[in-house]
Order: C-alpha cells, then sequence, then structure tokens
C-alpha cells in the first residue's frame, strides 16, 4: 500500500488545458475521490497517475519514488472504468485471472487469489458465466475484482458507478467503503456525484476546470466552503445564493439584496475589512432558511412551487427576481401563491466576494 | 388536450412480455409518471401511446377514441427523448419546423415561436444555432418543438438523464411550472424516483412489464401496497428485515432473531389473520429508525454495533449491525460513532411495515 503525491502537475491537450497546477497528498490507505463536473480534470489527473497520460510538467511520487518515468504496467496500479472493459466473451474466473497470468503468477497462486477475491466481492457463484450475460451491479463487481486481484499498490476509480441505476449504486457505494477499508486499499475515486463523493471519502478535492478548488473532509467542504463553486457543488439540494451589496453604517452592518435586508453586524469585523468590494452572493443552505411568524423579524416571500421528494418537500419561494429553496417535512404542504415571513439562522450563512468567489464569511 | 386510458395493454416481443395488461388512466391535464428500472416496460408503453410502436392486444383511448391504428401524425403528440434532437439550424428555425410542416402562415407561426420561446425563457436564443447551445438549452428547443404544435398529448422519455446533478434539480422544478401553467396532459418516463416524485401528480410503477402501483407520490412513500414499491421508492431506501410472527403470553412479537418488536394487539391479530405464512419481513425507513436511547422510551430499543458511517453533508446514514441484519438509520445531527462502537437503536412503531414474505404483499 502506498502514499501518493502530486506536485504541480500540468497536463494540456493542444491549447485546452485539462489539469492546471495541481498539486495533492493522498495518504496510504486512504480513499480520496476527485469530484467536479464533466472537464474538469478529473480523468486526466486518473491517467497521469496510472502513466498512461504524461504529464506535461509536475511530479509524481508513490512512497516518495518518482514516477514519472515508470512505465504504466510497473507502477502497480489498477484501474476500473466506467465502462468496465471487461472481455465479454470470457469467463468471469478468466477474466479475474487475466492481469495475474500476465504477472506470470503460478497456476494454484492465482487459482487461490481469484477465488478469494471473488468471495470477498460476493461473485463466487459467477466464476463459470460469461460476461454478457451478467447484469450491469454483477459485471462492476467483477471489474472491481479484476482490479484488486493485482493487489495493486494504488486502486484508481473512474466513474465506477455511473452505469448502475439509482438503487444498485447506493448499495454499491457502501459495499465499495467497506471493502476498501477492510483492505486497507489506497484508492483514487473520480466522480461527478456530490452524494456518491461525500459519503464515501476519506478527502475529497473538488476540481473545477482543471484547478482544484478545495481539498477536505466532507464535513469541511459542506460546512467551509472556501469559494462558491464549492459551496453551489456540494449538498442536495444546492445552496441558495442571494446576489447584494454590504452596507456599513458605523456601527452596524447589512446584507442588501434590493429585495430584502438582513442584518450582519455580529460579523462586522470579518465582514469591514472587506469594504473594498462590496458587492457580494449570500449563500444560504434550504435547510437553514426559517419560517417565522408575522411580526417578526423576516422578510415576505410567496411559494412558487412545493416539490414533494418523500422524505422531505422542497419549497420555492420568490420575491422579485429571488427564487430561495427551503426544505421542510414531508407533511408541510404549501400552496402556491401563499405568501410566508422567513430569515435566515444567522450561523449558516455564508458571504463569497462576488468577483473573486472566495468566502468571505 | 385530452385523457388517455389504456386498457389490457399488452405488448409482446417474440416469447418476451414487454407490457402485461396494463391498464391505466391518465385525466385531462394530469401529469403522470411512469417509474421503473430499465426493462420495465415504461419506454415501451410510451412508443405505443405515441404511434411509434403498437400494442399487440389492448387499447389506446384518447378520449373515446381509440387510436390504436392512428399513425403518429394523427395522434397529435408531442415527444420529447433522453438525447437532444435538435436540428442544425437556428433555434427560432427548430421551433417553427413543426408548423411550416402544417403550413400554417408565416404572421401565426412568428408569433407562436416568439410565444413558446418566451414560456422557456429563450427568447434571448432565438438567433442562436440550436447545436451550439449547452445541454439545458438544447433540451428547451427541443421541448419548445414538442410543444409549439400544441399537441394533445406531451411525451418524455428521460428527458433530463443526460443534464448534471445540479441542471437536472432545476430542470425538475422549470416542467413543474411550465406543466402548471400550459396543463398539457403529460406522461414522463424515467427510472429516477425522486424526478418522479418531485414532478408526477400520480406515478405509474413499473416492474418486469407489470404494474405495481399507481398512486400520489405521498401514498407510494407511506403506503406502498408491495415490496417491489416499498424498494423502488425513496433514497436511501427503505429496510427490510426477515423476520417471523411468534405468539408470546404477553402479546404477538415480530421476531427478527436478533431483536423482536412487540406490536400492538390489534395489529398482531391483523397481520395474523392476514398472513399467507409466519414468515414476514420487516420494513421501515431510514428516517424512522432512531440511534441511541431516547429517555422517554425505554421500551423497544434494541442493542447494535456500528458497521459504517456515510456522511451526506447535513445527514448521516448510520449502517448498524444487530446479529448479522445490517440495518440503516438516517440522521441529521452529527453523532459521535466509529465503526465498531457498540450503540442501540428503536423503530417509531407507527412507521413499520409489514410484508408477506411469499406473496411480496404489504400487509401493514
Amino acid at each position: 500500500m502506498t502514499k501518493v503525491l502530486i506536485k504541480n502537475l500540468k497536463k494540456t491537450f493542444g491549447s485546452v488545458v485539462a489539469v492546471e497546477d495541481l498539486s495533492l497528498e493522498v495518504n496510504d490507505k486512504e480513499l480520496v475521490v476527485l469530484l467536479g463536473p464533466s472537464g474538469a480534470g478529473k480523468t486526466t489527473t486518473l491517467r497521469c497517475i496510472a502513466g498512461v497520460e504524461t504529464p506535461d510538467t509536475g511530479e509524481i511520487y508513490f512512497d516518495g519514488e518518482l514516477v514519472n518515468h515508470v512505465k504504466p504496467q510497473d507502477r502497480g496500479v489498477a484501474m476500473v472504468f466506467q465502462s468496465y472493459a471487461l472481455y465479454v466473451n470470457w469467463s468471469v474466473y478468466d477474466n479475474i485471472a487475466s492481469p495475474l497470468k500476465v504477472m506470470k503468477l503460478p497456476k494454484s497462486e492465482i487459482d487461490k487469489r481469484v477465488k478469494e477475491f471473488a468471495q470477498r466481492l460476493h461473485i463466487e457463484h459467477l466464476l463459470n458465466r460469461k460476461i454478457w450475460n451478467l447484469s450491469g451491479g454483477e459485471q462492476q463487481r467483477v471489474a472491481l475484482c479484476r482490479a484488486l486481484v493485482k493487489e495493486p499498490k494504488i486502486l484508481l476509480l473512474d466513474e465506477p458507478l455511473t452505469n448502475l441505476d439509482a438503487k444498485l449504486r447506493a448499495e454499491m457505494r457502501s459495499e465499495l467503503k467497506r471493502l476498501q477499508s477492510e483492505l486497507g486499499q489506497t484508492t483514487i475515486y473520480a466522480t461527478p456525484d456530490c452524494v456518491e463523493a461525500m459519503s464515501i471519502a476519506d478527502r475529497i478535492g473538488v476540481l473545477n476546470k482543471g484547478k482544484l478548488q478545495q481539498y477536505d473532509t466532507p464535513e469541511n467542504l459542506y460546512n467551509r466552503p472556501s469559494n462558491i463553486f464549492v459551496a453551489d457543488f456540494v449538498g442536495i439540494p444546492s445552496m441558495n445564493f442571494i446576489e447584494g451589496d454590504l452596507l456599513f453604517d458605523g456601527t452596524k452592518i447589512f446584507f442588501d439584496s434590493g429585495e430584502f435586508r438582513y442584518e450582519l453586524t455580529w460579523a462586522y469585523d470579518i465582514l469591514s475589512k472587506h469594504q473594498t468590494s462590496s458587492r457580494v452572493i449570500m449563500g444560504i443552505r434550504p435547510r437553514d432558511v426559517k419560517i417565522v411568524k408575522t411580526g417578526e423579524v423576516g422578510f415576505e416571500m410567496e411559494v412558487y412551487g412545493m416539490e414533494r421528494l418523500g422524505l422531505e418537500n422542497i419549497l420555492y419561494l420568490k420575491s422579485g427576481n429571488i427564487i430561495i429553496k427551503k426544505t421542510v417535512s414531508s407533511e408541510t404542504v404549501f400552496q402556491t401563491g401563499e405568501k410566508l415571513r422567513i430569515t435566515f439562522d444567522k450561523d449558516k450563512i455564508y458571504i463569497f466576494d462576488k468577483t473573486t468567489g472566495k468566502s468571505i464569511l | 388536450m385530452v385523457n388517455v386510458r389504456l386498457e389490457n395493454a399488452t405488448k409482446r416481443f417474440g416469447n418476451i412480455i414487454a407490457v402485461n395488461k396494463l391498464n391505466l388512466d391518465i385525466k385531462d391535464g394530469e401529469f403522470v409518471c411512469l417509474l421503473g428500472p430499465s426493462g420495465c416496460g415504461k419506454t415501451t408503453t410510451l412508443r405505443c401511446i405515441a404511434g411509434l410502436d403498437n400494442f399487440t392486444e389492448g387499447n389506446v383511448y384518447f378520449d373515446d377514441e381509440v387510436v390504436n391504428h392512428l399513425p403518429p401524425q394523427q395522434r397529435n403528440v408531442g415527444m420529447v427523448f433522453q438525447f437532444y434532437v435538435v436540428y442544425r439550424m437556428s433555434v427560432r428555425e427548430n421551433l417553427a419546423f413543426p408548423l411550416e410542416i402544417k403550413k400554417l402562415p408565416r404572421s401565426e407561426i412568428e408569433r407562436k415561436v416568439k410565444e413558446i420561446a418566451e414560456i422557456l425563457k429563450i427568447e434571448h436564443l432565438l438567433d442562436i444555432k440550436a447545436t451550439k447551445l449547452g445541454p439545458a438549452d438544447k433540451q428547451r428547443v427541443a421541448l419548445g418543438r414538442a410543444l409549439i404544435k400544441e399537441p394533445k398529448v406531451l411525451l418524455l422519455d428521460e428527458p433530463l438523464t443526460n443534464l448534471d446533478a445540479k441542471l437536472r434539480a432545476e430542470m425538475r422544478i422549470e416542467l413543474k411550472k411550465l406543466h402548471e401553467k400550459l396543463k398539457t396532459t403529460t406522461i414522463y418516463v424515467t427510472h429516477d424516483q425522486i424526478e418522479a416524485m418531485s414532478l408526477g401528480d400520480r406515478i405509474a410503477v413499473m416492474n418486469l412489464g407489470v404494474l405495481q402501483q399507481y398512486d400520489t407520490p405521498y401514498n407510494l412513500y407511506y403506503h406502498p401496497k408491495n415490496l417491489f414499491v416499498a424498494s423502488f421508492i425513496g433514497s436511501p431506501s427503505m429496510n427490510f428485515i426477515d423476520c417471523s410472527l411468534v405468539e408470546k403470553i404477553d402479546g404477538i412479537y415480530l421476531d427478527a432473531g436478533s431483536f423482536q418488536v412487540k406490536l400492538m394487539e390489534e395489529e398482531g391479530k391483523y397481520i395474523k389473520r392476514n398472513a399467507t405464512s409466519s414468515e414476514l419481513i420487516l420494513g421501515i425507513r431510514p428516517e424512522h429508525v432512531t440511534v441511541g436511547i431516547k429517555p422517554e422510551n425505554l421500551d423497544g430499543v434494541y442493542k447494535a454495533v456500528v458497521d459504517l458511517v456515510e456522511n451526506l453533508g447535513d445527514r448521516y446514514i448510520i449502517y448498524l449491525n444487530s446479529g448479522g441484519h445490517i440495518i440503516r438509520a438516517l440522521t441529521y445531527e452529527k453523532l459521535l460513532l466509529n465503526p465498531g462502537d457498540k450503540t442501540c437503536f428503536s423503530f417509531d412503531k407507527n412507521k413499520i411495515h409489514v410484508i408477506d414474505k411469499k406473496t411480496e404483499r404489504v400487509i401493514i
């Protein structure tokens, strides 16, 4: 098992910069997720670590050893793709055994390992079946088994659950996490799905347009996003954003959206430092929007729509051109057009700089 | 606009029955979702309603008229697919195309294009080549082209599947508002239960060609009729624990081996009367499992070991191991629990479902 260090990695394809100045450290036995929309550079980064792509600049170290010039097959890396890349006419057994045959292991050792890992992944009963008559979930297990059987130093997973349906994806997610911690397998996992990332990762590297936005624990990404991209990308339903200005009057400070004002005097010290760019974006998660009674401090919004999701309902509230999402319990029902008074949980308010997108509060 | 009715609709492909005796009544102006895993027959059903294919047996009615043998263009349906079909011309031309085929006067076409573009908020894109648009706008154009014909029925086949999660959530509420405004009878195919829950006035849950339940989102979530619906609706999905019905001196219990749940007398008797055997499944949603002891309720608290904790940001899924049963609990507070820790759990007893293991029917 291995520690991975990536230093100032850069990779371009013609004029397109796929990965820019990426530095990342993955600890031994850690599961790190690279999270981002398509085009973020997740797959390119994985491919550079695997050695199938050569970085323009930057270094990659496994346990302190520079591997830039080590061939892919000598790096001890296994990779699983979204499309599985299995030999569909071969049996499950032969698929799993194939990397071991390449390694020229003795037949008895191959047999032992194939069976051991097939058991771990609950596919012992499928060993004689052909790939083409397996379900998507079973194929995924075979692909994973074929990667793990090599006992790789590093396991690279490129959107391995994307082709499964929602229910199976949730099941495989927890199974994968359990297996990874059982084996103590250093793993780097790329996905565009923030729930998947949050639920399995020890740490997450959020990428956008080739640049690392934040590298942190799931909890910190959710509670202390370093910029507006991370705040927007992490969390479902996503954070509400309202554009406005910070107004100072000597002793007090307000956020002013045009539609409403919200006092932020308690954060005077932090906010007053950012007086230079007063145009800001306020962020508040749907869970932290509160309904208050008439007469209490707050502002009026109109119910614009409601989604019933079973576990909870999402209320869409409108005032002028601002639309805010608020989660409510599944028993709470509002009619379109109803007027509500709302306020925000003051500890849960974020303020971002409009120009740089960086988090101020 | 019409109401759509399927009567004993069956579709065979050789030996395979893709849709089996489907009866479905979709009211005028209603938004109905066909929901199920791949291979459940939802897309086949939609294609047969559109006239792109025909049911082997049974009838499709638009209002009181049987449309079985009408070709697609005479059925006047609008259809949007998973893959955005837009033509390599401007958005304006894309939208005008279906009307030009109908040979509508130019001024009429212009008026309608403007109107639909406004509704879909793509007025500013009218002169841009549709193939150059982002995925969400392409889908808006495809939707506009389907709607501009003022179809009797709008048929949507997984129209949001190719968008990323964030856009999908945004387009969902947009579609909902659009339907509120236009009130076109809409049939929407999806495998995503969140999408179906959020959009549908009613949802038809299908599996292996057979309708499982046709009901409101609320009823599907809180009153599923069978094991399939209970397991398909809801994320994280419901816990299912094998158990048996046992009568003791002090009452009737569900016995799961590692724990026993005491039932209210009436409930116990009802289950006993309605179960085909003593083999049952206890179903409970993760949000109705409480981890730790609530001081007011020491009855029905069971021991478990923490197996795994999933952090979803504002909520946590705790996997508990109770004598080999893995039970998922959803909490909104951060509990200081790690894998291997001993803890305990209880159920919200009003929220327990009991399912007959043989028939897979929900008893309560």
